[in-house]
């Protein structure tokens, strides 16, 4: 027997073929009934097919526009910015602006970059489920360029890939994006010109789409943004590499490094949403967020049935995808979230240093200083430190940077920010750093408790 | 000689007043004639021009001394000289009284100076006597002549002008001597400088692959890199104290040098040298007009103008000799048997009919033309040379101050870049250490390039000077390295 699964509507009874005519009659009679039931289960099937694998008729009546506060919660895409709108006979006009601008990565690390409308990596879109949207495109870049609108229904010729679905927009022109949204979920748009330098260069942000009949459980407390990205910045230089195909030394939450990431503060107990995207060149990023379970709700704009939502404490982050994850913040306390590949959560760490790991330093830096004045032997136990060490490195760069934790030198950089519960909030602004409970830190052992507990050391 | 009289009747001969004024006469102005033309300078007058010339033309001063070293007062000043640190103008002063070899120089001016002694004498009367005694009959006769040579009378301000001007050659030989001795000196100094420096850096050198291979002696014990780094660090280690071997040996062979050209040996080789060269002076040494500045001062030239003259002078000779090989005058005399003396001046005569003087005069005609076309070329020589040594320290000024200026900076920016880059963890201490040694390398570099510039600043004062630098002469060019053709 077939087993019967959502692809197979064709399914048909098997069993054996000599039959008494009770049985004949029993089968019949089971056939006649399981053939009505057949027949609605293909109609439930093949509607629920529909609806779940197409974006329906594209000659959908555009429906009125949807307005932040009124009809849906904002975004909050942290360092970033949504893209302004105004309402023009019923359809929502954006202008969308790709240019060249200087970018701070995090403080000590400026380079040229391309965004849209000032901002690297970090203009979202919101939009409303059913309305029309305009979107004009300028490009002042001295390139050509397009737009893709990454998961989205619409027509072909909308699509944005550049010579396939349009001509490519020439520099210092403006194109016309227009189509009606049928779809509710998490997007993201990204050049579809010479993408590899142009999405290298940072032209890439996230599209968000609010339900017009959002589920019950669909409303959160935050509702947060991340676009994830990787970037090669040579040391003292000022520009990104894009033709690198490894050795990503800047790895980017909405473009911005740790600890140039701002904080996704929440208060205790709230129900936090947070949509991430990854147009990353060439690598995957496995999101880990300490200190919570989440659950996956979505993939790629199409929700997850509760009852399939994937737990998880890390959620992985293909180049391509989006992904919304989904907790209840009911944990206070500084919780990072962080890439969980090591190389991904330092900046521009040099992949040309020997291994010091356990080297004798000896009178080295006796040795060494006497003809180069100023050396020091470095990495003997890890990379730790290096960047308070306050030695000079080349103008722009930040190798190792991290900043001072409430603990000591938090050395960690890149793809790293911190989801700070507190239970009292004035503002959403960074409250600072967890003042911990008496007692919940983890300190050196007393001897007395290592002695009560037979722990000899 | 003695001249028979008539004896007047007192007993005591007499001759006639007329005829005994002549004769003594005639023998007087021989004899002050021979004191007259054979006034030959002195050593020291003949060496004078010599020292004159050398002060002007190079500010040192320079002694023609028999007695060397063992002089108390050289060997006094010398000890006074190596007891300081050695410089180019130090060198110098002591090669110019202790260096054996520009001292027989010196002697080759003695042997010209004999020579116009020789030329500068008449040749010496000659005396002949006959005695006869008769087979038969009694009475001896006696014939007694005296003959000087008049024509040397003639002849010897020829001779001697030939002499002299051949004197002059070899003054001008010595005091081209000295000039050439005086930049060979630099030279040799500013070598054993250079030397000295770039032993130095191949130390530095030395010390930095010795650390380089001492951070991967330590890795490779800490189990992080292979046995092949560990044996490539070794290799450079090792190669490295080979090129510090050889720049030991430059050290020696260059010191060795100046101890040759200083005249220097025992004890008095244990001199320091300034361990660096000087630096570029604000201005390049006038060279504006050194074609004619070499033309003019050119000792060789000069020599050449002197064999000319020579050559004339021996013409001169020749061509008088050719018409009259002979000419003597004296007196002769005879007594007869009888006894009476007859007494009258002789004269004796060359004929040119066979000798002619026509090999002498032809071989001063080759030699004249000879000397002439010499001039010629070495005039050509002198010019092509002072329009070498002007590109050649044009050259070496701009490439030291190219190498000081631009190359240098740049390097120790790249040092400075690198250890940011090092401290940053983007390069290793390997790559900071080859940033090192590429500033050394650039700074040998540099050394060699002052060494270039001051050897030809000494060879422009040596063409000032009146000797030619020797810069026309072609080095061997290195052949392109493999990597230079057809490119990778």
């Amino acid at each position: 027997m077939r087993e019967a699964n959502n692809h197979d509507y064709n399914f048909e009874p098997d069993g054996d073929k000599t039959m008494r005519r009770r049985d004949l009659i029993k089968v019949g009679a089971a056939a006649a009934g399981g053939a009505v039931l057949i027949a609605g289960a293909k109609n439930a099937e093949a509607k629920r097919w529909n609806s779940s694998y197409s974006g329906g008729s594209p000659k959908v009546k555009a429906k009125s526009p949807g307005l932040p506060n009124k009809h849906y919660r904002p975004v909050i895409t942290p360092n970033g910015q949504t893209l302004p709108f105004k309402i023009v006979d019923g359809v929502k006009v954006f202008h969308l602006i790709a240019g060249e601008m200087q970018h701070e990565f995090v403080e000590g690390l400026t380079a040229t970059c391309w965004g849209y409308n000032g901002k690297v990596n970090a203009t979202t879109i919101e939009a409303y489920e059913g309305e029309r949207i305009r979107i004009y495109v300028t490009n002042k870049l001295e390139a050509p360029t397009s737009v893709h609108w990454h998961g989205l229904y619409l027509p072909n010729g909308m699509d944005g890939v550049s010579a396939v679905t349009q001509a490519p927009i020439p520099p210092g022109k403006t194109f016309k994006y227009e189509w009606t949204l049928r779809q509710s979920g998490t997007y993201m748009y990204h050049s579809h010109y010479d993408t590899m330098t142009q999405e290298g260069m940072g032209l890439i942000g996230m599209f968000i789409v609010h339900p017009r009949k959002p589920s019950a459980d669909h409303k959160v407390d935050r509702d947060f943004v991340i676009m994830l990205s990787e970037w090669q910045i040579d040391v003292g230089a000022s520009r990104p590499n894009t033709l690198a195909m490894s050795g990503f030394n800047i790895l980017t939450m909405n473009g911005r490094a740790y600890p140039g990431t701002a904080p996704l503060v929440v208060k205790t107990g709230e129900r936090v949403r947070i949509r991430f995207g990854n147009l990353s060149a060439m690598d995957h990023h496995p999101i880990h967020l300490h200190g919570y379970n989440f659950k996956i709700t979505a993939t790629d704009g199409e929700k997850i049935p509760d009852s399939a939502q994937w737990p998880e404490t890390t959620v992985l982050m293909a180049v391509g995808q989006t992904r919304d994850i989904e907790f209840v913040a009911d944990a206070p306390g500084d919780w990072i979230m962080h890439c969980h590949m090591t190389h991904h959560i330092m900046n521009q760490m040099g992949h040309e240093f020997p291994n010091m790991v356990g080297v004798k330093p000896g009178d080295l830096n006796q040795k060494i200083g006497k003809l180069v004045p100023g050396y020091m032997t470095m990495g003997q136990t890890g990379m730790a430190g290096m960047a308070q060490m306050g030695m000079t490195v080349p103008d722009n760069s930040v190798p190792m940077k991290g900043t001072k934790g409430p603990f000591g030198y938090h050395g960690a950089g890149g793809m790293f920010t911190i989801v700070k519960v507190r239970d009292k909030l004035s503002s959403y602004d960074d409250p600072g750093w967890y003042k911990h409970p008496p007692g919940t830190v983890a300190s050196e052992a007393p001897a007395a408790e290592m002695l009560r507990d037979g722990i000899n050391v | 000689m003695y001249v028979a009289t008539n004896r007047p009747s007192h007993g005591r001969p007499t001759i006639s007043s007329r005829a005994y004024r002549r004769t003594r006469n005639l023998w007087l102005s021989l004899a002050l004639s021979s004191f007259a033309v054979g006034c030959v300078p002195s050593q020291q007058a003949a060496f004078s021009p010599i020292k004159s010339q050398v002060a002007q033309r190079t500010g040192f001063e320079v002694k023609w001394s028999h007695r060397g070293a063992d002089d108390p007062r050289v060997r006094a000043a010398i000890d006074a000289m190596l007891a300081e640190t050695l410089t180019a103008d130090r060198a110098v002063k002591i090669a110019l009284v202790n260096n054996q070899g520009l001292q027989a120089e010196f002697e080759s001016v003695g042997i010209s100076l004999a020579d116009v002694a020789s030329a500068s004498v008449l040749s010496n009367p000659e005396i002949d006597a006959e005695l006869r005694i008769p087979l038969t009959g009694s009475g001896n006769s006696v014939d007694l002549s005296g003959m000087q040579n008049v024509l040397d009378l003639f002849a010897l301000p020829g001779r001697r002008n030939a002499a002299m001007a051949a004197l002059n050659v070899e003054r001008a030989r010595a005091t081209g001597a000295v000039v050439d001795l005086v930049a060979e000196v630099r030279a040799a100094t500013y070598r054993a400088q250079a030397d000295q420096q770039l032993l130095e850096l191949r130390r530095t050198t030395v010390d930095s692959t010795g650390a380089s291979l001492e951070l991967t002696k330590r890795l490779h014990e800490a189990g992080n890199i292979t046995d092949l780094a560990l044996a490539q660090d070794l290799l450079l280690f090792n190669e490295s104290k080979l090129d510090l071997a050889r720049a030991e040996v430059h050290v020696a062979t260059s010191r060795e040098h100046v101890n040759a050209l200083l005249g220097l040996s025992g004890a008095d080789t244990n001199w320091s040298v300034e361990t660096r060269l000087a630096d570029l002076p604000e201005m390049l040494v006038a060279t504006g007009n050194l074609e004619g500045e070499a033309v003019d001062s050119s000792i060789n030239l000069q020599g050449e103008r002197w064999q000319m003259k020579a050559a004339a002078a021996r013409i001169g000779v020749a061509q008088l000799q050719a018409w009259l090989p002979r000419f003597g005058v004296g007196v002769a005399s005879e007594r007869e048997s009888s006894g009476d003396w007859a007494v009258g001046p002789a004269v004796t005569l060359g004929i040119p009919i066979f000798d002619r003087k026509q090999g002498a005069r032809a071989r001063g005609h080759a030699e004249l033309r000879q000397a002439q076309k010499r001039y010629i070329a070495e005039g050509v020589h002198v010019r092509a040379d002072a329009r070498a040594i002007t590109a050649t320290i044009k050259e070496a000024r701009a490439r030291a101050l190219y190498l000081r200026n631009t190359i240098l900076p740049l390097r120790q920016r790249v040092l400075n870049e690198t250890l940011k880059h090092y401290n940053a963890m983007s390069t290793s201490p390997f790559e900071l250490l080859e940033a090192k040694r590429s500033l050394v390398d650039s700074g040998a570099e540099y050394v060699e390039s002052l060494y270039d510039y001051w050897t030809a600043n000494a060879g422009v004062l040596r063409v000032k000077a009146g000797r030619m630098s020797g810069a026309t002469m072609q080095e061997d060019r290195p052949m392109p390295s493999d990597g230079d053709e057809g490119g990778e």
